[in-house]
C-alpha cells in the first residue's frame, strides 16, 4: 500500500531518547570500520552528531536527488538527469542482464550484489539505468530514502545508504521493479547535493509476466457509498493525521452457500454485509447492528453456543451505565437477529469512559469446547494523559477475557485468570506458543512491549515476563503465525513501525548506551517476525532483519498466506498511516 | 507483499510487480477464495475505501481443508493439520482472526504446487487427539469430522468463468456518444449511468432489451440508461431491434475507448453486460449478464446512501479542540451531536469547547446533559461543572458538582480539591474549605496550587500565621508565583513586618 517514507511517531520518541546527544554539536569516528569499497566510495571517519543539521542535510539531499535524477527518469528524460551528477561523478551498478534471473510464481527474479566494476561515469551510468527502464510504458516508483545520512564536518560532503526502487508498467500492465540498498557519496554546490559516487549494494529486479492481482472492488460492488460531501470530510480528517483505525473485515459465509461474504466495519459510523451473489459481485445486505453506536471495529462471527448457527460480537461498548459495560453479541432466534444487551457485561470503573475495543479474539481456553472471547482495548478518554510514555505506556485500557458457560452465558474473569494488563492493545492471538496441548495469549501492543500469557491448562495465565517477544517496546499492530518454510517450525510475525528517520538518528550512536540503543534500533526497525529454534534462550528467535521482511513502512495487518499456490507461505502486510491531499506533505 | 522464494532465505518485496502496492493508507487484510477459482484473493480495507484483489496467477494444486470437532468448537479452533504430499508436510492452525481488525475463514487453504494426492493428513484436535486420512484428491473442498474416517469430498463453489468480473480502474466513462440513428448526443452530468453493452446477434441480448427498456422508462428520473452496440458492422440490424423495443433509453454505438476502457485492449466485449456509473463517472457495479430490475435498484437506492458521519465531524472538532480552536471545535461538534445525540464523549468536548470562549451557561448546560446521561462519565466533567457554577456564582451547586467529581475520581486528587475549596469559600462554608485543602495538600504536598489554596483558605479564616507558612511554601516551590507573592506582600504589610 502505501509507499511511505518517515513515520513521525517513532521518530520522535527516538528523538527524545537521543535529544540529549543532539544539543551539542560534536563528531564522532565511528566504531565500525569503513565499509569495504575500497577507495571507492568510503565512510567518513569523523562525521556531525548533531541531529537537526544531518537531517536537514539528509532531507535536502533525498529533495535534490528527487528533482535532478529521479524526476527525469520518471519523465522518461535520462538526458535531463545530467545536473544531478558531479564532475568526478563514477558509479557501480549492475546492468539488468549482468545477473541470471530464476522464474518463480510468474515472476522473474535477478538478484545484483555489489559490484567491483566496471567504474561508470554519468552516461554510462544513465545508459546503464535506461536499460533497466526499457519496455516500461509507465515509470510509476521512483524513490529514494536514506536509512544512514553522515556528514561531513564542514557540511559539503556527505555518505548516504538508501533504498533505492525504479518501477514501472510495461503496455500490456505487466510490471518491473528495480529494489536495492545503495551507497553514495553526495557533494553539495551550495544550492544542491550533486551525486559524486553511488555503489549497489544488494537488490532485486522484478519483472511480472502477468499482473497477478486486479482489483475488481468496483466491478463487484465492493465499495463504501460515501457522498461527496462525507468524502471531503474524510479527505480533511486524513490530512488533519486523524484516522488512525478506520474499522475491519470479517470472510464469512453468511447464508451458508459455500461462498464467501463480507462484512466490512466502520468503527462508530457504520457497517455492511457483502453477500456474495456467486455470480461475480456482491449484494449489499443490512446487518443486525445498524446504527453508528453499535458499529465497532470488528465484527467477529462464530457460534458460541454450539447450536450451528453463528453469532456476531461487534467488539462495540454498547452501554456504560454506572459500573457495568456492555458489549455487542447477536445471536439468531426463531430466524430473527437478537441483541443479548447483557451477554458479554464487565465491571466499568466510574470515570473510565470511551474505552476503544481493537481485538476481539476466541479462543478455548479450558478445553470445554465453548470458545471465550478476549478483547483486547486500546485506550480511554483518561489516556495518554501524564503517566503516558511513548516508549513503553501502561495506561492505556484493561483488556477483558468473557469465559463462555454455554447458553450465551458469559463472565468477564480476566483479572480472575491471571490477565492483568492496561496496554495500548491492538490485537491479539491465542495458540499453543509451548506445544503444551493449551491456548496461550499473545496481546500485541502499541507504546510497549507485546505480552505472552502463558496457559496454566485450566484456563488461567501466568505472564511470561522473559519470553523473547516481549523483550523489547515497540509499535505493534498486528500478528500472524505460520510454518511459513514447511520446515516444522512455527514463526510468528508481529506488523510494526519502521522509520528512516529513526534509523538514521540512532545510527549516529553517540550517547545511548548498547542496550538502551539496541531498543531504540528494535523500536524504529519495523516488523520483527520470530521463528521457533529450539535451544536457543527463550526458544524464539528474532529473524525480521535476516528474513527481508522488517521493513514494511507503517506496517498493519499481516497475513501469511501462499498466494501462488506453490507449496509455501507467503506474506501480506498492509501499510501506510495518512495520505495527505498535497503530495508535498509527508505521505506515512 | 513479501514472497518466499526457492532461490533464497529471505524474503523479497514484490507488493509492486504483483500489483497490491496500491496508493491508500492499509488497514485490514483477509486471504479469502472470494471467486471459489482455488486461489487466494485478498480483500483489504484502508482509509480510502474497500479492495477486493483477485488473485489472477496460473492454477496450481491446492486442498482446502474444513475441520468439524466433537467438542464442537466453531471450526475446530486451534487445531493443528498437517498435510504430506511426497516429501514435503505442511502444516497450519485453525483461527477466526489474524492481522489487524480482520476476521479469517476457518478453512484451511494449502497451496500444494503440482502434487497430485494428498498422501496423507493428520489433523491434531483441540483436545489433543490425532486423526489421519490417507490418499486425498486436491483441489477440492475436504470436510473432515473428528472420529470419522470417511472424509466429505466437495467442489468449490465458485463463481461461473463468465460472470468472472474484468478490473476496471483505469476506464473512461463516456461523456458523449454516437447515436445508432446518426449524430452525437451528450450523456447526462447530473443522473447516474446505467451502460448496457449489447449486440444484435447476441440473443439473450436482444432478449433483455423490451425488459430494459420498460426499466429505463420507469428509472428515468433515477438514471440514464444507454444501450451501447458493440458491433458497428450491424447497425441496421441493431436500429431494427431498438425499433422492436419501444422502450426508454438512448440507443449509440460503443466506441473503441470505450470498449478497450471496459474490456481491455484486445479483449472481446463481454454481451449482454450492464454497468452502473455513479453522477461522478465512478464505476459501481458491473454485471457480466444483463442486470436485473430489482439489482439495478439495489445499485441505485445505495449510491451516496452514506451521508457525513457524527463520527468524522466529531474528530474534526476533537482536533480543532487539541490546536485550541475552540470556536472550530463547538462548531463541529455541535453538527455531529445534532447527527447523533447521544454522543456522551463529544457533549463533554463540546463543554470544554464552550469553557474555551467563555460561554460559561452553554457549557454548564451541555455538561449538565452529558451527566444526566452517565453520571460516572468522569471526574473531569464534574470538576468542569463546578467550576462553570463557580464562574456563574453558584457556589453551593458547585460544592456539590466537586463532591462527585471526588466521588468519580475514587482518591483525593489535588486539582479538585483545589477546586473544592474555593467553592467552599465561596459557599461560605469555611470549615469544609479548610477540610479540602487539607486534604489536597496531603494528597499532592509537593503542589504550589494546593498549598497557594490551603493559604488563602487560612486568609480567610484569618490564620495568618499558617496562611504565611502555606504561602512561603508556595514559594519554594514555584518561586515565580506572582499571587503567593503578592498574597505575602499585603499579609506582611497588613502584619506591620
Amino acid at each position: 500500500m502505501s509507499r511511505s517514507a518517515l513515520r513521525i511517531s517513532a521518530a520522535a520518541g527516538v528523538g527524545g531518547v537521543v535529544v540529549c546527544t543532539a544539543l551539542a554539536v560534536c563528531f564522532l569516528r565511528p566504531e565500525s570500520p569503513a565499509t569495504p569499497s575500497g577507495s571507492f566510495l568510503a565512510r567518513p571517519d569523523v562525521f556531525v552528531l548533531d541531529i537537526p543539521r544531518v537531517e536537514d542535510a539528509s532531507d535536502a539531499i533525498g529533495k535534490s536527488v528527487k528533482k535532478l535524477l529521479l524526476n527525469p527518469l520518471k519523465g522518461r528524460n535520462p538526458s535531463a538527469a545530467s545536473a544531478a551528477f558531479h564532475p568526478e561523478f563514477l558509479a557501480r551498478f549492475p546492468a539488468p542482464d549482468s545477473a541470471p534471473g530464476f522464474l518463480e510464481a510468474g515472476l522473474r527474479f535477478r538478484e545484483y550484489g555489489e559490484t567491483a566494476g566496471p567504474d561508470l561515469d554519468a552516461g554510462a551510468f544513465l545508459s546503464t539505468v535506461a536499460k533497466h527502464l526499457e519496455g516500461w510504458a509507465v515509470i510509476e516508483r521512483a524513490s529514494w530514502r536514506a536509512f544512514e545520512t553522515l556528514l561531513t564536518p564542514d557540511s559539503t560532503s556527505a555518505f548516504v545508504s538508501a533504498h533505492l526502487q525504479l518501477g514501472g508498467s510495461t503496455h500490456s500492465g505487466t510490471r518491473g521493479d528495480l529494489q536495492g540498498v545503495v551507497e553514495a557519496q553526495v557533494v553539495s554546490d551550495g544550492v544542491e547535493w550533486k551525486l559524486r559516487r553511488l555503489s549497489w549494494k544488494y537488490g532485486t529486479r522484478i519483472d511480472s509476466e502477468v499482473l497477478p492481482f486486479a482489483d475488481i472492488s468496483a466491478a463487484t460492488g465492493l465499495t463504501w457509498n460515501f457522498s461527496d460531501e462525507n468524502q471531503l470530510v474524510l479527505q480533511q480528517l486524513i490530512d488533519q493525521r486523524g484516522p488512525n483505525t478506520v474499522g475491519g473485515i470479517s470472510a464469512v459465509d453468511w447464508n451458508r452457500d459455500g461462498h464467501w461474504d463480507l462484512i466490512a466495519t466502520l468503527a462508530d459510523k457504520t457497517a455492511v454485509l457483502f453477500e456474495n451473489d456467486g455470480r461475480g459481485g456482491f449484494e449489499r445486505r443490512p446487518l443486525p447492528f445498524a446504527t453508528a453506536h453499535e458499529c465497532g471495529n470488528v465484527a467477529l462471527m462464530a457460534d458460541l453456543d454450539r447450536d450451528g448457527l453463528d453469532e456476531i460480537v461487534t467488539g462495540q461498548v454498547l452501554s456504560a451505565e454506572s459500573s457495568r459495560g456492555r458489549i455487542g453479541v447477536y445471536t439468531r432466534r426463531s430466524g430473527q437477529w437478537e441483541l443479548l444487551p447483557g451477554a458479554l457485561e464487565f465491571d466499568l470503573p466510574p470515570g473510565v469512559r470511551g474505552l476503544l475495543p481493537q481485538a476481539v479474539v476466541p479462543g478455548d481456553i479450558n478445553g470445554d469446547g465453548l470458545v471465550e472471547i478476549f478483547v483486547g482495548i486500546y485506550s480511554h478518554a483518561g489516556s495518554r494523559q501524564d503517566r503516558f510514555s511513548n516508549i513503553e505506556a501502561y495506561d492505556g485500557a484493561d483488556d477483558l477475557l468473557f469465559v463462555n458457560h454455554g447458553n450465551l452465558s458469559f463472565t468477564e474473569e480476566s483479572d480472575a485468570r491471571g490477565i492483568h494488563s492496561t496496554q495500548f492493545t491492538l490485537a491479539a492471538a491465542f495458540f499453543d506458543l509451548d506445544a503444551d496441548g493449551d491456548q496461550d495469549l499473545i496481546q500485541v501492543n502499541d507504546y510497549g512491549p507485546n505480552v505472552v500469557w502463558e496457559n496454566s491448562g485450566s484456563g488461567t495465565f501466568r505472564r511470561d515476563k522473559t519470553h523473547p517477544f516481549v523483550r523489547d517496546p515497540g509499535y505493534n499492530m498486528g500478528v500472524c503465525i505460520a510454518d511459513f518454510d514447511n520446515s516444522g517450525k512455527w514463526s510468528v510475525h508481529f506488523s510494526d513501525m519502521y522509520s528512516h528517520a529513526g534509523n538514521r538518528i540512532l545510527r549516529l550512536g553517540g550517547g545511548l548506551g548498547p542496550e538502551l540503543l539496541r531498543k531504540a534500533l528494535v523500536l524504529a526497525g519495523g516488523n520483527r517476525m520470530f521463528e521457533s529454534v529450539p535451544g536457543t534462550p527463550g526458544g524464539w528467535t528474532d529473524v525480521g532483519n535476516d528474513r527481508g521482511i522488517a521493513y514494511a513502512d507503517w506496517a498493519w495487518s499481516c497475513n501469511f498466506f501462499d498466494f501462488d499456490n506453490d507449496g509455501d507461505r507467503d506474506l501480506f502486510v498492509t501499510n501506510g498511516f495518512t495520505s495527505h491531499t498535497n503530495p508535498a506533505s509527508p505521505d506515512y | 507483499m513479501f514472497v518466499n522464494t526457492d532461490f533464497r532465505a529471505s524474503f523479497v518485496d514484490t507488493a509492486y510487480v504483483l500489483g497490491l502496492d496500491l496508493d491508500s493508507d492499509g488497514r485490514a487484510s483477509v486471504p479469502v477464495d472470494i471467486d471459489g477459482d482455488g486461489d487466494l484473493d485478498l480483500v483489504a480495507l484502508s482509509l480510502q475505501g474497500l479492495h477486493l484483489l483477485e488473485n489472477r496467477m496460473p492454477t496450481r494444486r491446492f486442498a482446502r481443508i474444513r475441520l468439524t470437532s466433537s467438542r464442537g468448537e466453531p471450526a475446530a479452533l486451534g487445531s493443528i493439520v498437517r498435510v504430506e504430499t511426497g516429501n514435503v508436510s505442511r502444516q497450519d492452525y485453525v483461527r477466526l482472526t489474524e492481522g489487524f481488525m480482520s476476521q479469517v475463514p476457518g478453512d484451511l487453504h494449502f497451496g500444494l504446487g503440482d502434487a497430485e494426492r494428498l498422501d496423507r493428513v493428520v489433523v491434531k484436535w483441540p483436545d489433543g487427539s490425532e486423526q489421519e486420512w490417507k490418499n486425498l484428491p486436491t483441489d477440492r473442498l475436504i470436510e473432515l469430522h473428528q472420529g470419522r474416517q470417511e472424509a466429505e469430498v466437495s467442489e468449490l463453489m465458485r463463481w461461473s468463468k463468465d460472470s468472472r468480473p474484468r478490473a476496471i480502474t483505469n476506464y473512461d466513462p463516456p461523456k458523449e456518444v454516437d447515436l445508432l440513428t446518426g449524430g452525437k448526443t451528450s450523456l447526462s452530468k447530473e443522473l447516474p449511468l446505467v451502460l448496457q453493452f449489447w449486440s444484435p446477434s447476441c440473443a439473450s441480448c436482444i432478449e433483455d432489451l423490451p425488459v430494459l427498456g420498460t426499466l429505463a422508462r420507469k428509472l428515468e428520473s433515477r438514471a440514464q440508461f444507454v444501450f451501447l452496440c458493440v458491433d458497428r458492422r450491424e447497425i441496421e440490424q441493431a436500429l431494427a431491434s431498438q425499433r422492436a423495443t419501444d422502450g426508454g433509453g438512448i440507443y449509440a454505438i460503443a466506441s473503441e475507448s470505450t470498449l478497450v476502457s471496459f474490456f481491455g485492449s484486445g479483449g472481446q466485449a463481454a454481451v449482454p453486460s450492464t454497468f452502473v456509473l455513479d453522477n461522478r463517472g465512478r464505476l459501481r457495479r458491473g454485471f457480466l449478464r444483463s442486470a436485473k430490475e430489482e439489482e439495478l435498484i439495489a445499485v441505485l437506492d445505495s449510491l451516496d446512501s452514506e451521508p457525513r458521519f457524527a463520527r468524522d465531524l466529531a474528530l474534526l472538532g476533537r482536533s480543532a479542540l487539541t490546536k485550541g480552536n475552540y470556536l472550530e471545535a463547538e462548531t463541529w461538534l455541535r453538527e455531529s451531536l445534532e447527527l447523533d445525540p447521544g454522543q456522551v464523549t463529544e457533549r463533554y468536548s463540546l463543554a470544554v469547547a464552550l469553557i474555551g470562549q467563555a460561554k460559561h451557561e452553554e457549557a454548564l448546560a451541555a455538561l449538565q446533559a452529558l451527566l444526566k446521561l452517565d453520571p460516572d462519565f468522569s471526574a473531569e466533567a464534574w470538576f468542569n461543572t463546578g467550576a462553570c457554577l463557580r464562574t456563574l456564582r453558584r457556589p453551593a451547586e458547585a460544592l456539590d458538582a466537586f463532591a462527585n467529581a471526588l466521588r468519580v475520581r475514587g482518591r483525593d486528587d489535588d486539582v479538585l480539591l483545589v477546586g473544592a475549596a474555593g467553592a467552599a469559600v465561596e459557599a461560605q462554608n469555611l470549615s469544609l474549605a479548610l477540610e479540602f485543602a487539607e486534604r489536597s495538600v496531603r494528597a499532592a504536598p509537593e503542589s504550589p496550587n494546593a498549598c497557594l489554596a490551603a493559604a488563602k483558605v487560612r486568609l480567610v479564616r484569618r490564620e495568618f500565621r499558617e496562611a504565611e507558612r502555606y504561602l512561603l511554601r508556595t514559594l519554594t516551590l514555584r518561586h515565580d508565583n506572582v499571587e503567593a507573592r503578592e498574597l505575602l506582600g499585603a499579609l506582611r504589610k497588613a502584619q506591620g513586618k
